[in-house]
C-alpha cells in the first residue's frame, strides 16, 4: 500500500481487515528507544506522563494501551498506523483532541492512518476516504463524500446524522448530503421556514 | 435490588433500573470499578482473549449450548481462530458465554458495550432481560445513554448529576462545560427546538424526523 499521507476508513466484510500488528509488551518497545526525549515527547503527545515508562504492560488500561500503541508506532517512524477502535474509552475531549493530531500528523508528517471502528461519529469528518477490503484484501477506495452510499454506511452502525437525513429524503426533503449538525439544521430551517 | 455506593467522593445509588454511568476521565470510572464487590456482579470489559482456540472449542469448554449458535448468530464464526478474530467479534463471544452461564447476578459492563453492532447489543439486551437480571453500563460514550432509563455522571469532583435519561440531559451546559457532548438526535433536536421547529427534543431518530416533517 502506498504512502499516502491520507487518514481512511477500514470497512469490509466480517473476517476482513488489514492485519494489525498486536504489540502485546508494549512498554517493553518503547523501552528499547535510547532517545529518551523523544520518548518524552511522543508520551506528551498522546496525554500521557513519563510515569507509564514504569508501568508494566499486562497492568494498562484499554485506553493507556492504545495510546502507547501509538507511541511505540510514532517512534518506529511508521507510515502506516492502524488504530483498531482507537477512540474507545476516550472521553468527548479526548475524542476531539486525538482526530486533530491524526490529521495533523498524517499532513504534517505524511503518515496514513488506517481508522477501524463501527463508530462512524469518530470517523465521519476526520477520513480522506474508505477503503473497503474484502478477505484482507482492498477491493475498492471510496471518496469521503460517497459516505451517504450504502456500500460505505451499511458497515458502520452509528451513523444518527446519516439515518436522519436518509429518513427525511423518505418524506420528500433534504436532497443534499450533509457531514455536520449545523449543516443539517441551516438545511432543515431552509426547508420549514 | 439497589445498591448504595460511596467511594471516596463518589456517593450514588446503583437503583433496579438500566442506568448508564458516563465520566470525563477514565481514572474516575477505574477507581469505582475497582471498588465494586465482585460478589454482587458480574463484571465485564474489553479485554480480549490472546490464546489460540477455536471458537468452537472455547464455547464448548465455557458449557455454551451449542444449539443456540443462530439464536447468537455466531454459526459462521466457530471455526476461526478466536485470536485472529476483530476485536468485536471477541468481546461479543466472550460476553454471550458469560450471560448464558449467569442466572443470578447483574451486570457491569465496563467501557465495552460500544464495540458491538446494534444488532448484537439488542441480542444481549435481551438475553439479560429475559432472566430478569439488569446491566449497569460504565460508558465514556454518551450515544450508550439510549439504551438506560436512569443517568449518573461523573466527575473529577464527584458525582455532578444523576436522573432520568432525559432529565439529565436536558442540562446541556452542565454536561458540556464538564467536558461532555449530547448524543447526535439529542443535540440536533435540542437545536431544531431552539428555532421553534419542534416542542421537545428527542433520543430517537425515528420519532424525531416524524415530529418534524409532520
Amino acid at each position: 500500500m502506498e504512502v499516502r499521507g491520507k487518514v481512511f476508513g477500514v470497512i469490509g466484510d466480517k473476517y476482513s481487515t488489514i492485519n494489525q500488528r498486536k504489540e502485546v509488551y508494549v512498554l517493553d518497545h518503547i523501552n528499547k528507544y535510547t532517545n529518551k526525549d523523544k520518548i518524552i515527547e511522543a508520551l506528551k503527545m498522546v496525554n500521557l506522563s513519563e510515569d507509564y515508562l514504569l508501568k508494566k504492560s499486562n497492568n494498562l488500561s484499554t485506553v493507556e494501551y492504545n495510546k502507547l500503541s501509538l507511541v511505540n508506532s510514532l517512534l518506529n517512524k511508521e507510515d502506516l498506523i492502524i488504530l483498531d477502535h482507537f477512540e474507545k474509552g476516550l472521553c468527548y475531549k479526548e475524542r476531539e483532541y486525538f482526530k486533530r493530531l491524526i490529521r495533523k500528523l498524517s499532513k504534517q508528517y505524511g503518515i496514513d492512518f488506517a481508522i477501524k471502528t463501527n463508530d462512524f461519529t469518530f470517523c465521519f469528518d476526520l477520513v480522506d476516504e474508505y477503503d473497503i477490503f474484502k478477505n484482507g484484501s482492498l477491493i475498492k477506495r471510496v471518496d469521503k463524500k460517497d459516505a451517504y452510499k450504502e456500500e460505505i454506511y451499511k458497515y458502520y452502525d452509528k451513523h444518527q446524522l446519516i439515518d436522519f437525513v436518509l429518513l427525511s429524503r423518505k418524506k420528500g426533503y433534504l436532497k443534499d448530503d450533509y457531514y455536520s449538525v449545523n449543516e443539517v439544521i441551516k438545511a432543515v430551517y431552509r426547508e420549514l421556514v | 435490588m439497589q445498591k448504595r455506593l460511596s467511594i471516596e467522593k463518589y456517593n450514588f445509588t446503583l437503583y433496579n433500573d438500566i442506568t448508564s454511568i458516563i465520566f470525563n476521565e477514565e481514572s474516575i470510572k477505574n477507581k469505582i470499578i475497582s471498588e465494586l464487590n465482585t460478589k454482587d456482579f458480574i463484571f465485564i470489559n474489553s479485554k480480549t482473549i490472546s490464546e489460540r482456540v477455536r471458537v468452537s472449542d472455547f464455547l464448548k469448554a465455557n458449557n455454551f449450548d451449542m444449539r443456540l449458535l443462530i439464536k447468537f448468530r455466531i454459526n459462521e464464526l466457530i471455526s476461526a481462530d478466536l485470536s485472529t478474530l476483530p476485536i468485536e467479534d471477541q468481546i461479543y463471544l466472550k460476553i454471550i458465554v458469560i450471560i448464558n452461564n449467569n442466572d443470578e447476578k447483574d451486570y457491569i459492563f465496563d467501557d465495552v458495550l460500544s464495540y458491538l453492532s446494534e444488532d448484537r447489543k439488542k441480542i444481549i439486551f435481551k438475553t439479560i432481560f429475559d432472566k430478569n437480571l439488569k446491566y449497569y453500563n460504565f460508558t465514556s460514550d454518551i450515544e450508550e445513554v439510549i439504551y438506560s432509563n436512569y443517568l449518573i455522571v461523573l466527575s473529577k469532583d464527584g458525582v455532578a448529576i444523576e436522573g432520568s435519561v432525559k432529565s439529565v440531559l436536558a442540562e446541556e451546559k452542565l454536561l458540556k462545560r464538564l467536558g461532555f457532548s449530547l448524543p447526535v438526535i439529542y443535540d440536533l433536536s435540542l437545536q431544531l427546538k431552539s428555532y421553534g421547529l419542534i416542542d421537545k427534543p428527542y433520543v430517537d431518530v425515528r420519532k424525531l424526523v416524524n415530529d418534524l416533517w409532520k
